[in-house]
């Protein structure tokens, strides 16, 4: 299927159609994600309303993990079958990945502060999620460090494919660290159980935030492919002009 | 709305952070994508333009 | 037959040329374990000397002190032979890069455990380690110490050519290392505490093990990535 979307025009033209319903969706289950999340759903037994955060929280950190694999993948395409949009759709990936990881980060120290007192937990999530920022960074690092960027491209797409396989072991190991030096987790970082009405925003914003980075990677590939044409036009024309005054 | 909303059992101070900051940031990367996407637009018709 | 021992040959006859490159002389047997004890020195320091805080922290010391002497020289491993065109040779020749690697990576652990060896006296007297933690010390050490240079051939093969490689070769290597440095400190812990240290010490050899497989070919696919430039 994917091949059938490597040509750059039937992929705009695609797209074309689709953006803007991938923004209403975005649109509509933000608001009412929001809305059920602020509003129309319970304070928790415990944590009052403080468990609100979590309507941010957790799907930022879902969404983290989710498009870390979709990169790892998308840099499989790139790699193995030389797909010709992976790359692009790779680069539009990791800033918002980076960016939903470091959120999560932020989100649950907000959480933490007023559930257990200080800023920072290092607690299992929060670890990984924190390691899970340093693979994003990497990839981003590594893929403009070098003159080319395709070689950029292919180096960085190898650390993005080691990382997947790096990353369940890593989660593994600091879920292993963190029983080891806590025998009794007394709360978790979202309570040990799910009222029913609160699952309703939970899924909306996890949707919402979904949406909005679909939106966002393919206006971001799509940028990238007009900018690769302007710069195949550069070059001709610089070409052009060359031959003419030589 | 009454004044219990925007207190939050006085969590306020943790959660309307939280959610501003999401919502702030995720908006000004939407900005920041679409700023570059309407540059890219003009400069491929500038480039087409002086093509032809 | 024949080709089987010679591929033996070549391997050992590789590792020996590493480890004649990287080893030249005494200094680098010092520098290492002087870094070490410089490291562990800034720990203690900060941490302040009093026995039952540095009890609890000294294996957590120990293994990042052995981490962080190891990471800097990581990068010469493959740098070296790149600027030299000697990577270029041996792509062409009958040996494949992927032995050649292994060969570096087993060469490197070396390098870097023998002056560990050696200086190990040294680290269990300044750091008050118990005596019954040692053997377990050693097959951590041997073990985590060939994953650590397994995973930094990867590491040096991604920053091959790379603008300023040597300070992002430590951003990309660690938090591949971090599994490392949980299960090597917990074998240690759980020989402290008197529980059972053989689930860490699987775990890290396993987690070697699949290192040991698959570190070769990432890198040599880099290194021909690096070199068709």
């Amino acid at each position: 299927m994917f091949d059938w979307l490597a040509n750059p025009n039937r992929f705009n033209r695609i797209t074309e159609k689709i953006q803007p319903c991938i923004l209403f969706i975005t649109i509509i289950t933000l608001i009412s994600g929001l809305y059920f999340g602020l509003f129309d759903s319970p304070k928790d037994y415990q944590q009052g309303d403080a468990v609100r955060i979590m309507y941010v929280h957790v799907p930022s950190a879902w969404l983290a993990s989710f498009l870390y694999f979709s990169l790892a993948i998308s840099c499989v395409f790139y790699l193995v079958w030389k797909h010709p949009l992976a790359d692009l759709v790779s680069s539009s990936i990791a800033p918002i990945g980076a960016l939903f990881s470091a959120l999560t980060l932020v989100t649950g120290s907000l959480w933490g502060k007023p559930m257990w007192g200080t800023w920072w937990v290092w607690d299992a999530r929060l670890t990984s999620m924190l390691v899970l920022f340093f693979f994003y960074l990497g990839y981003i690092l590594l893929s403009n460090a070098f003159e080319r960027k395709i070689d950029g491209s292919k180096t960085a797409s190898v650390l993005a494919i080691v990382g997947l396989i790096n990353l369940p072991i890593v989660k593994f190991s600091v879920d292993w660290w963190h029983t080891l030096h806590q025998p009794a987790s007394i709360i978790k970082i979202g309570g040990p159980s799910i009222d029913d009405k609160m699952l309703l925003p939970l899924i909306l914003m996890i949707f919402a935030l979904s949406f909005f980075s679909l939106y966002l990677i393919v206006l971001n590939v799509k940028t990238k492919l007009i900018e690769k044409k302007c710069e195949a036009l550069l070059l001709k024309s610089n070409l052009e002009e060359i031959s003419k005054t030589g | 709305m009454n004044e219990s909303f925007w207190i939050m059992q006085g969590y306020e101070i943790y959660i309307w952070p939280s959610y501003v900051l999401t919502l702030l940031s995720l908006g000004l990367l939407f900005v920041h994508s679409t700023k570059q996407s309407q540059k890219a637009k003009k400069l491929l018709k500038q480039l087409s333009k002086t093509k032809n | 037959m024949s080709l089987q021992s010679s591929f033996i040959q070549i391997f050992i006859s590789h590792i020996k040329r590493e480890f004649l490159i990287n080893f030249r002389s005494l200094v680098d047997v010092i520098s290492i374990i002087s870094f070490m004890i410089l490291i562990v020195t800034l720990f203690v320091l900060g941490i302040g000397p009093f026995e039952e805080k540095l009890a609890l922290i000294s294996n957590a010391i120990f293994w990042i002190g052995l981490i962080l002497a190891i990471i800097p020289s990581l990068e010469k491993t493959l740098q070296r032979d790149y600027d030299n065109g000697w990577l270029d040779q041996t792509i062409t020749s009958p040996t494949p890069m992927e032995l050649i690697l292994l060969s570096k990576s087993l060469a490197y652990w070396l390098i870097v455990i023998i002056p560990l060896l050696i200086s190990l006296p040294l680290f269990i007297v300044l750091l008050n380690i118990n005596l019954k933690l040692i053997p377990w010390l050693l097959i951590s050490i041997l073990v985590g110490g060939l994953s650590i240079s397994l995973i930094g051939i990867i590491g040096s093969a991604l920053t091959l050519g790379a603008k300023r490689g040597n300070i992002l070769l430590p951003i990309l290597i660690i938090p591949l290392i971090i599994p490392i440095l949980i299960f090597g400190v917990g074998i240690s812990e759980a020989v402290r505490i008197n529980e059972s240290p053989l689930g860490n010490l699987f775990l890290l050899i396993g987690f070697t093990l699949i290192y040991l497989v698959i570190s070769p070919f990432i890198s040599a696919f880099l290194i021909r990535i690096a070199i068709s430039r």
